[in-house]
């Protein structure tokens, strides 16, 4: 009796010569073996045929190569955009300005920072919670 | 087979240009896996090192291979074009972690099954077979040859929808297998399984085939 994995073994030339010829042997004598032997031996090839024919289209390269940029990009620019604000600041709060034009500057920029964040918040919210946000057009 | 790494050897290619090496180890016979396995090696520790542009020639090599067992798993192109893609950033992400001793194919192969399976959790629609000629090229046959490519395309139609009704499990080690044509020891390293467990699990993997087939109601050619 040749176990299932081993007609699998040696469908697919995994077994050694020895055992090869058992299983070859075996289905001289068993037609239910040679049946599952001619069978999966065609469905084999049809796959195979499948694989042969499969197109592949284009390459994916520069859709990757962007996305393994971005990050790259976008820290940069963050850093960037941080050491400019905080010199930027800086320079002001250390500058010869009067107080009451400091305090209503940095009133003004305060209150921008807040109303963005917050939208940018609320959106984030909603794409976390769209229902259709895995549907592509 | 690994595919042949054409950019890395291409003109004007700092690898074929000799460029120093750290560690240099010793030289493998040229056109050998080993050797093969060396230039994927020396590509990614660029990699690693902040030099992308070296990834372009594996993602070159191995874009076929992936874009095959994408489409075998998933069963339509653009989800497979997808998923190819997410497969080769993630695989980019963890560039540091992959063991140089260890050939890429299978460690990438393990990488696109998993994003694979993200996918077809993601749509739940699960394998979305599309018609066989959106999917693979029409080969022109001669008149005398018409009537028994007639009755191969019939089978490999049926073949292709029964692919789809069978597990992500089964249809993930026939295409590694029959498609990609993967050893077992390869299968193996892919699927994160034992050597042994391959047989086997390719012999459910085709008998569930089988099965699907006899649901369709159709004698497979």
């Amino acid at each position: 009796m040749i176990p299932h994995d081993e007609l699998m073994r040696y469908l697919d030339g995994e077994l050694p010569p020895e055992r090869a010829r058992e299983v070859e042997r075996a289905m001289e004598t068993s037609t239910e073996l040679r049946r599952d032997f001619l069978l999966y031996g065609r469905m084999k090839t049809d796959l195979q045929a499948l694989g042969e024919q499969m197109e592949t289209h284009g390459t994916v390269w520069s859709s990757v190569s962007r996305a393994i940029v971005r990050p790259v990009g976008w820290i940069l620019f963050l850093v960037g955009t941080a050491i400019w604000l905080a010199y930027g600041i800086y320079a002001y709060l250390t500058s010869a300005e009067s107080l009451v034009e400091k305090l209503v500057t940095g009133g003004i920029a305060v209150g921008l920072a807040m109303l963005l964040l917050s939208a940018l918040l609320d959106r984030l919210q909603d794409l976390r919670s769209d229902p259709y946000r895995g549907i592509q057009q | 087979m690994t595919p042949p790494l054409e950019g890395a050897a291409g003109e004007g290619d700092p690898l074929a240009a000799g460029m120093p090496m750290k560690d240099p180890a010793p030289a493998p016979v040229p056109g050998t896996a080993g050797a093969e396995r060396a230039v994927e090696a020396e590509l990614i520790r660029k990699c690693v090192a902040g030099q992308s542009r070296f990834y372009e020639p594996l993602v070159r090599a191995y874009e076929p291979v992936a874009q095959r067992v994408a489409l075998g798993i998933l069963g339509d192109a653009d989800g497979a074009r997808d998923a190819v893609q997410q497969a080769f950033i993630r695989a980019y992400d963890a560039l540091d972690r992959f063991d140089p001793e260890r050939s890429f194919r299978p460690w990438f192969l393990q990488i696109l099954r998993n994003q694979c399976r993200d996918e077809l959790r993601r749509r739940k629609a699960g394998f979305e077979v599309q018609r066989m000629d959106a999917v693979l090229a029409q080969r022109l046959a001669g008149d005398e040859d018409a009537a028994r490519d007639h009755r191969r395309t019939r089978a490999r139609e049926l073949l292709w929808t029964a692919l789809g009704r069978i597990s992500v499990e089964h249809r993930e080690v026939l295409v590694l297998k029959e498609i990609e044509g993967l050893s077992y020891g390869e299968i193996a390293e892919t699927a994160g399984v034992p050597e042994g467990t391959v047989a086997s699990r390719l012999f459910h993997a085709r008998r569930a085939l089988r099965e699907a087939l006899e649901e369709m109601g159709v004698e497979y050619p």
